[in-house]
């Protein structure tokens, strides 16, 4: 089971009605993100300019090393959703987790003193009943969540629509293997490899 | 990233305190400093206790320190640090019990348990941060430096204080010789980490790797230790090689810190444009 998220970037325009929802879902504080959106671009010359927009969260990686370092079991894997979560409860607020994670997603909640990350909404999703806040937000309908592994779900659909030059992950210098995938067609852009 | 100074000052001290538990373990084994190891004995507890109060000073929320213990047999990095750390803390107990007793077996068996303890501790405690994600961290030059560093301290802590009860001359050039082995072995780890990270080659960070720790924490102990050992009546060699072998010390933590940028930063990069 792997779910996660499927980002459609020829159509995010960048908005950041995911990054509001989730504030809003989640009740984050001030300056506190799940999720951000990151501009690549302009690049080019005029006329031949390209620009677009990755959403960037939890990546869900099959091998999180956010799991492996913790020292108190509190980030962990659901066993029911396969979902990598933080159990607050039992979090010392060491940072290794952020330390190992290749992404930067995780932070620090300075009131609580605990980590935190993208949950897929876990309290709308587990039972299947629900969507991520993100997903539900998006202004151009471009966020797909669902079980990689399960071809009738919203993200499997999504990415069967296109060719696999299209369908793109944030580097995996660090062996996680992230979940996440993003569908870019070559004439909407060119994907960039960050950095 | 951010220098976590806790995080430099529990390393350093729990990590002079594992080399010193090598050097009473070594002089164990060879019958040598007998006088030195109750004291160093004690000296080491206390460091690894204070060492452990700056871990936990590091901690968002320590409240939770016990969901640590009751998970030590994770083997993560930290688990292993603590674990390790707390079976240090009781041989140095049970050690200086020993001595106190006069048991020359006890003191034997123990101060060689400790040897091993100390050894794994000096390399557990930079192995944790092998982390995949931060690609200066992530070569062996890391916990091997970790590894020179706790050795080349403990053992001037082990030879300062064999001064001070007056141990026999030979038995300190003994100790000189496994010192200099200590601070080779320091210095080569030093520039394999520096060499492997890039931060002997960084404009930025070159002068205090090569100042601080290569010169300082690694090549003047060296010299200290091969002074020494033709001289053991200059004491002041000990103080000088022990705080230099901290700075270099304190160097090598820093730097890593400086140099332990991630791979990508999302969040961090989310208002501007990343390189591409």
């Amino acid at each position: 089971m792997r779910n996660c998220l499927v980002i459609n970037l020829d159509r995010c325009t960048g908005c950041d009605s995911c990054v509001a929802a989730c504030k809003f879902e989640n009740g984050l504080g001030l300056g506190i993100n799940w999720n951000r959106v990151i501009p690549v671009g302009p690049t080019g010359t005029h006329p031949d300019l390209e620009m677009y927009w990755i959403p960037g969260q939890c990546q869900q990686c099959a091998n999180a090393a956010c799991v492996s370092v913790c020292p108190t079991g509190a980030s962990y894997r659901d066993p029911l959703t396969n979902v990598v979560l933080i159990e607050k409860a039992t979090c010392i607020g060491c940072h290794y987790c952020a330390y190992a994670c290749p992404y930067g997603v995780r932070v620090f909640n300075e009131e609580e003193h605990v980590m935190e990350k993208c949950t897929l909404c876990s309290h709308l999703t587990a039972d299947g009943s629900g969507l991520p806040a993100c997903v539900v937000a998006c202004t151009t309908g471009c966020r797909f969540y669902g079980d990689l592994d399960d071809p009738d779900s919203d993200a499997s659909k999504e990415l069967a629509k296109y060719d696999t030059d299209c369908i793109h992950l944030l580097p995996d210098t660090a062996g996680t293997h992230p979940a996440t995938r993003y569908i870019l067609s070559p004439n909407i852009a060119k994907w960039k490899e960050l950095s | 990233m951010a220098i976590q100074w806790s995080l430099v000052v529990f390393s350093l001290l729990a990590g002079c305190a594992a080399g010193s538990l090598v050097f009473i373990g070594l002089a164990e084994i060879t019958g040598t400093a007998k006088k030195a190891g109750f004291p160093i004995s004690i000296i080491a507890g206390i460091l690894l206790l204070l060492g452990g109060i700056a871990s936990v000073t590091h901690l968002g929320n320590p409240v939770n320190v016990m969901s640590a213990v009751t998970n030590i047999f994770s083997f993560s990095g930290i688990s292993l640090e603590l674990l390790f750390l707390g079976l240090s803390l009781l041989v140095a107990i049970i050690y200086a019990i020993a001595s106190r007793r006069e048991s020359a077996l006890g003191t034997r068996i123990v101060g060689i348990i400790g040897l091993v303890l100390g050894l794994i501790l000096c390399v557990v405690l930079g192995s944790s941060y092998l982390i995949a994600a931060r690609p200066a961290w992530n070569n062996f030059g890391l916990p091997l430096s970790f590894f020179g560093s706790s050795l080349v301290m403990g053992g001037f802590l082990f030879v300062t204080v064999a001064n001070s009860v007056k141990v026999d001359k030979e038995d300190i050039k003994m100790t000189c010789v496994w010192i200099i082995v200590a601070a080779i072995i320091a210095l080569v780890a030093y520039l394999a980490f520096g060499l492997l990270s890039g931060v002997a080659l960084d404009p930025a960070q070159a002068a205090l790797f090569w100042v601080a720790v290569v010169i300082i924490g690694a090549g003047i102990p060296t010299v200290c230790a091969i002074m020494l050992h033709a001289n053991t009546g200059r004491k002041s060699l000990a103080y000088i090689g022990l705080v230099s072998a901290v700075i270099g010390g304190v160097g090598f933590r820093a730097l890593m810190w400086v140099a332990g940028s991630g791979v990508l930063d999302i969040f961090g990069a989310a208002n501007s444009v990343l390189p591409f």
